[in-house]
């Protein structure tokens, strides 16, 4: 045998693959040659060690381990017998699970994949639903910042305008109601102030109204407007509208029509 | 005899003639607004495609010679025109106050393309006609009718113990309209193929329409009872708001013919 020959036959003569006519021969060169003795005496370190990292460190080991475990828990569960159906069950699992190396390989695979589609899925609903979110709230802040200005504007076109806008909105937020009822006390159009009006009790159910309604009435001159908060206090039942409704039958510009729904009104929360 | 009639209407013209005062000014900014604060007036605003303000003012008298001096305390609004009125000019908006208590009347020729607004400062009641105007126009009146002519909107008018006749050559779909009135009719003419939204109410009276009008609520789909509420719907599927409420008496809604 050559010198190489010796060399790859080491392997094999500590893994004990060999023939007993080549042991013998490699056992004699061994004793003879030093150099390759070293190299022999390095190959048993490192296999040696190799072999115990297999027995305390690898995958196979925990998961020995970890079956006998499962095993015992399961007959544990089996000898209290509430759950030996499940108990069967997982033990047919993990008996099919430790025959099959490729069950496992495609669970995992399946399992990540899973969890990769999910956690995409999710993230992206999260997204689209913050976007639409915030998309609407730049909306309706939109809305909200147009009708505020065109409030302001000369034209009262314009200012109806804005107050109609208030109805396309999903929500009314507090400074609407505050700007609605700022223009419904202040507002020097009679057509402008009717439409502020019409608006605040289209939302009579959603926000909180009944005191605007109440503290604006008796200073208001415009019959239809004053009819109209009439009739929104008289539905939503606010007996605090009768001293209001009283109020105004004491004053002497109030038209007869007005008058009546009052007294009416007067009848109906009493 | 002939004659003598001819010379009294010859004599009656020329009075009228003389009666009659006149007043001009150049308007800066042809499409800026005209605000007219007036009282115990009969106002006639016409647009006209012209840069300038002209007004004829009719039953003007100067103020008596003992007044000489001293000022009018009634009114802050200062005579600069020689016609009762007082008129300014900033920011594009031409400002026409009436400086007298006299019952003058006045005819008002503007660029048609500038937005009038009139305020009624009291209650004596008279009528104001605006018409061939391309902008807006605003009327808060207390007293007064109101007769729009030949505009396109929007319209936002009201009057307590007036009458409103407003006659659209075409329903402009950029801005709402509003039309009010307490103790008078409503009486508004549109192209027959005009769209809107409309929301009506006469409480105390009928509304009378040729329009064919979709309504939104059930309420107005089958069986109509009792009256006095709001109809909304739309004509021709809808478009510009159109809101008009009265009290005391009716609403006319018509096709132009």
């Amino acid at each position: 045998m050559e010198e190489n020959q010796y060399k790859d036959k080491l392997i094999d003569y500590l893994e004990g693959t060999l023939s007993e006519k080549e042991k013998k021969e490699i056992e004699q060169k061994l004793s003879e040659d030093e150099a390759l003795f070293n190299e022999y005496d390095e190959l048993r370190i490192i296999h040696d060690s190799m072999d115990k990292s297999v027995e305390f460190g690898s995958p196979t080991g925990l998961s020995t381990d970890f079956y006998q475990m499962l095993d015992e828990e399961i007959e544990k569960e089996n000898n209290s017998k509430k759950f030996g159906k499940s108990g069967e069950w997982l033990f047919t699992i993990k008996k099919t699970w430790n025959s099959s190396l490729a069950l496992r390989i495609a669970a995992s695979v399946a399992l990540f994949l899973a969890g990769f589609f999910v956690d995409k899925q999710i993230r992206m609903e999260q997204i689209q639903t913050e976007e639409v979110q915030s998309l609407r709230d730049e909306l309706n802040t939109t809305k909200t910042l147009v009708m505020l200005s065109l409030l302001k504007q000369q034209s009262a076109s314009d200012r109806i305008m804005a107050v109609n806008y208030t109805y396309e909105m999903n929500e009314i937020d507090q400074r609407i109601v505050e700007a609605l009822s700022e223009t419904l006390a202040t507002d020097q159009n009679t057509n402008v102030r009717m439409a502020a009006c019409e608006a605040l009790i289209h939302y009579k159910e959603k926000v909180d109204v009944q005191d605007v309604l109440l503290t604006t009435l008796s200073n208001q001159d415009d019959p239809s407007i004053q009819i109209m908060i009439i009739d929104a206090l008289i539905s939503l039942e606010d007996k605090r509208a009768v001293a209001q409704f009283e109020q105004l039958l004491e004053k002497q510009d109030v038209i007869d029509i007005v008058r009546n729904k009052a007294q009416e009104g007067i009848g109906l929360l009493l | 005899m002939k004659k003598q009639v001819l010379l009294i209407v010859l004599f009656a013209i020329g009075s009228l003639v003389a009666y009659a005062q006149e007043y001009k000014k150049n308007v800066s900014k042809k499409d800026g607004k005209l605000s007219v604060y007036i009282d115990d007036s009969k106002v006639e605003i016409t647009g006209y495609n012209g840069s300038e303000l002209q007004i004829i003012a009719r039953g003007y008298e100067k103020p008596p010679e003992r007044a000489q001096g001293l000022k009018a305390l009634y009114n802050t609004a200062i005579d600069n025109t020689n016609i009762g009125l007082s008129i300014t000019e900033a920011d594009g908006e031409v400002k026409i106050e009436k400086a007298s208590r006299e019952d003058i009347d006045y005819v008002i020729k503007v660029p048609q393309t500038m937005n009038v607004t009139i305020h009624e400062t009291n209650w004596h009641g008279d009528e104001f006609r605006v018409k061939n105007i391309t902008g807006e126009v605003e009327i808060d009146a207390k007293g007064s009718d109101i007769h729009i002519e030949n505009v396109s909107g929007p319209i936002v008018a009201n009057t307590t113990n007036g009458d409103v006749t407003v006659i659209f050559s075409n329903l402009s779909q950029d801005k709402p309209n509003s039309i009010k009135s307490v103790n008078g009719f409503i009486d508004l003419t549109m192209p027959a193929a005009s769209k809107c939204d409309i929301k009506l109410r006469a409480l105390n009276g009928e509304i009378y329409s040729n329009f064919e009008i979709t309504y939104s609520s059930a309420e107005f789909k089958g069986v109509r009872v009792g009256g006095g509420g709001k109809i909304e719907g739309q004509i021709n599927n809808g478009g510009v708001e159109l809101q008009l409420n009265t009290i005391n008496d009716n609403i006319y809604l018509r096709k132009a013919e």
